[in-house]
């Protein structure tokens, strides 16, 4: 086995991993602990009975229990609220076409959908609160842990290339093999810290409510998509870095940068009326192409069609990895001890 | 396994680093790479391990170019450590024992014994001398057919120094083939069989050790410190070298070196005898003094 060496260098972004989502679990609880009473059923309730778009019908039942009914359609929310000397028996909630648009409330933004809201389901004697999450949206969320770990795994080779090549050259395995070994760590890391980052995500809702998964239709793209950027990110650093004798630091550091700044440059001057302007957009336009960062929202607009963008996100950010990974490797044979 | 080195030429730019090197390593054989500061014994060993692409020529190892499988049987100790700071010893242990077949738990530990080093210990917090004693248990670990060691006992003290030439003589013992460089010729005489100099890129002489001291005597005498040298000697075709040292003059002689001992007696100087080479005096004698710092030595 060649890849040692990069299965301990992954191991230790792995351990920045735990610590990082570690603190953030203790901050939920932290947060759980100060404001749980927030969140209270009764509060939850008021909070929906108070909405000034909700429409609330109150009906005294013959067993000397109260029903609330809650209507709100702008908010998609149909509510059904029993009572008995002012504690909840019963709360049952539909999700309702909304006077906002689609059957689920979705909202959407560039590339992401966000999660439908927070819905509850009661029955007579237990009093559980859900929050439905779409694996799809779940893995949404942990792509910004993906790109914070790529950087951190990034540039396997010019970390070799500074002073071990004399190690890394001399085991019985060719130049590729060596370098797509440590390539195939580091991305089964990046995919182990994002699993690991979706784990902590429904544990940390778990303090306020217990999570519902569901398997949305686009779930497959979105996963797929979550996985793929921070891939291509890291593919794209290792290529600037790989010829490189000294550290990558340089280029990561400098590839933040410029992979923010171009989309935002671009976004600026997108309805640019001058020449100037319009050739400063046509420029940061087609770097955005070549930045795997950009597509996780510049280039993500196709508000009509959500499966499409999906579809076509994931395609670029598969052929930028492939191509950035093969640039690190040509790179990775000429270089000299 | 043999090693054939084919006129090796190294270019960086426009500085020539390597200029035809040409010179055979014969299976079995211990072959020390000698050569001053700069003299290009660490880019021929790159240059053979293809760490560094030569801009021509060539390096066979049992007739065949060097492959990836080369190196299952196959060892090298660089000049500088390239050991990593952040891992610890057994860590790098284990990545030798990952990636060699031949590697040999028992005889590491053995080894890490041998040279004090404990296991847990970073890398970072080694010594240079410790630090040259891991690559060198690393390398040994494996029991590779080859192995070239550059500056194998860099840092480390006479013991531990005395301990890796023993490692390399019963490597040799057992049929092994070794090639290694050291700065301390003594140590290259005390392992070597077979010896290539090295000055400015070009290799000034290459052959089995013995062979260069056949032949070749020296003269010792005591004389005065401005004592001058007979004339006679000043020209004559069997002298290669004359080295004075205060009172301490050596003459470098090829054929009859009685004669000329008989000349230093016949002007005066005292304690005159004739002493068999050492690799020491063939490597003065071949290397060009110019270029280095001004001292006691020179060629008549």
């Amino acid at each position: 086995m060649s890849y040692y060496v990069e299965y301990r260098r992954a191991l230790r972004a792995l351990r920045v991993v735990a610590i990082v989502l570690g603190l953030l679990l203790v901050a939920a609880l932290l947060a759980r602990l100060s404001w749980g009473k927030i969140r209270t059923q009764d509060d939850f309730v008021a909070s929906m009975e108070r909405s000034r778009t909700a429409h609330v019908t109150r009906t005294a039942l013959p067993d000397g229990r109260t029903r609330t009914v809650i209507d709100d359609r702008k908010r998609g929310i149909h509510a059904v609220v029993e009572r008995r000397g002012g504690s909840i028996t019963s709360l049952v909630m539909d999700e309702v076409p909304s006077a906002r648009g689609g059957a689920h409330n979705r909202e959407r933004t560039r590339g992401v959908r966000a999660s439908p809201q927070p819905l509850t389901e009661t029955t007579v004697g237990t009093s559980v609160t859900y929050a439905f999450f779409g694996i799809g949206s779940l893995f949404s969320m942990t792509i910004p842990m993906g790109f914070f770990v790529a950087t951190l795994l990034a540039g396997p080779l010019a970390k070799e290339n500074n002073g071990h090549l004399e190690l890394a050259w001399t085991k019985p395995v060719s130049r590729e093999r060596y370098a797509l070994s440590a390539v195939l760590v580091d991305v089964t890391a990046l995919a182990v810290a994002q699993v690991a980052t979706a784990a902590a995500l429904l544990l940390a809702t778990l303090f306020w409510e217990v999570p519902k998964l569901s398997f949305e239709s686009l779930a497959p793209g979105h996963i797929a998509f979550a996985l793929a950027a921070p891939i291509a990110w890291f593919a794209c650093l290792t290529a600037f870095s790989a010829s490189l004798k000294r550290g990558p630091g340089a280029v990561l550091g400098i590839g933040w940068v410029v992979a923010v700044a171009c989309p935002l440059i671009a976004t600026a001057a997108q309805n640019a009326s001058t020449p100037v302007g319009r050739s400063v957009y046509a420029i940061f336009n087609a770097v955005s192409y070549l930045d795997p960062i950009a597509y996780t929202w510049f280039r993500m607009d196709y508000p009509a069609d959500p499966a499409r963008a999906t579809v076509i996100g994931l395609l670029a950010l598969a052929a930028l990895a492939i191509a950035y990974l093969g640039a690190a490797v040509l790179q990775w044979r000429r270089v000299e001890a | 396994m043999s090693i054939s080195v084919e006129h090796l030429t190294k270019r960086f730019g426009a500085v020539t680093a390597l200029d035809d090197v040409s010179f055979d390593v014969p299976s079995g054989s211990v072959f020390g790479l000698l050569g001053p500061n700069g003299a290009g014994k660490t880019t021929t060993f790159k240059c053979m391990l293809g760490l560094a692409a030569p801009s021509s020529g060539a390096v066979r190892f049992d007739g065949e170019p060097l492959a990836p499988r080369t190196f299952e049987q196959l060892a090298y100790v660089a000049e500088r450590s390239a050991l990593y700071e952040w891992m610890r010893v057994r860590e790098h242990l284990e990545m030798q024992r990952r990636a060699f077949v031949r590697f040999d738990r028992k005889r590491a530990d053995e080894l890490l014994e041998l040279f004090g080093l404990d296991v847990r210990g970073r890398v970072r917090n080694l010594s240079k001398g410790m630090r040259t004693a891991l690559s060198v248990v690393l390398a040994f670990a494996i029991d590779p057919e080859l192995m070239v060691l550059d500056e194998p006992t860099s840092g480390l003290d006479p013991l531990h120094q005395r301990q890796v030439l023993k490692l390399i003589i019963d490597a040799a013992a057992r049929g092994r083939t070794i090639v290694f460089s050291s700065h301390q010729i003594g140590q290259v005489e005390h392992a070597a069989d077979h010896v290539a100099i090295l000055q400015r890129g070009k290799v000034i002489l290459a052959g089995p050790v013995d062979g260069m001291k056949a032949g070749l005597k020296i003269v010792e005498a005591v004389v005065a410190p401005d004592a001058v040298l007979p004339s006679g000697l000043h020209d004559d075709a069997r002298i290669s070298r004359v080295e004075q040292t205060g009172h301490v003059l050596r003459v470098t002689v090829r054929g009859d070196s009685e004669a000329v001992a008989a000349q230093l007696s016949a002007t005066g100087a005292q304690n005159v005898r004739v002493v068999d080479l050492n690799l020491e005096d063939i490597f003065l004698n071949a290397v060009d003094p110019a270029p280095r710092a001004a001292g006691a030595a020179g060629r008549v």
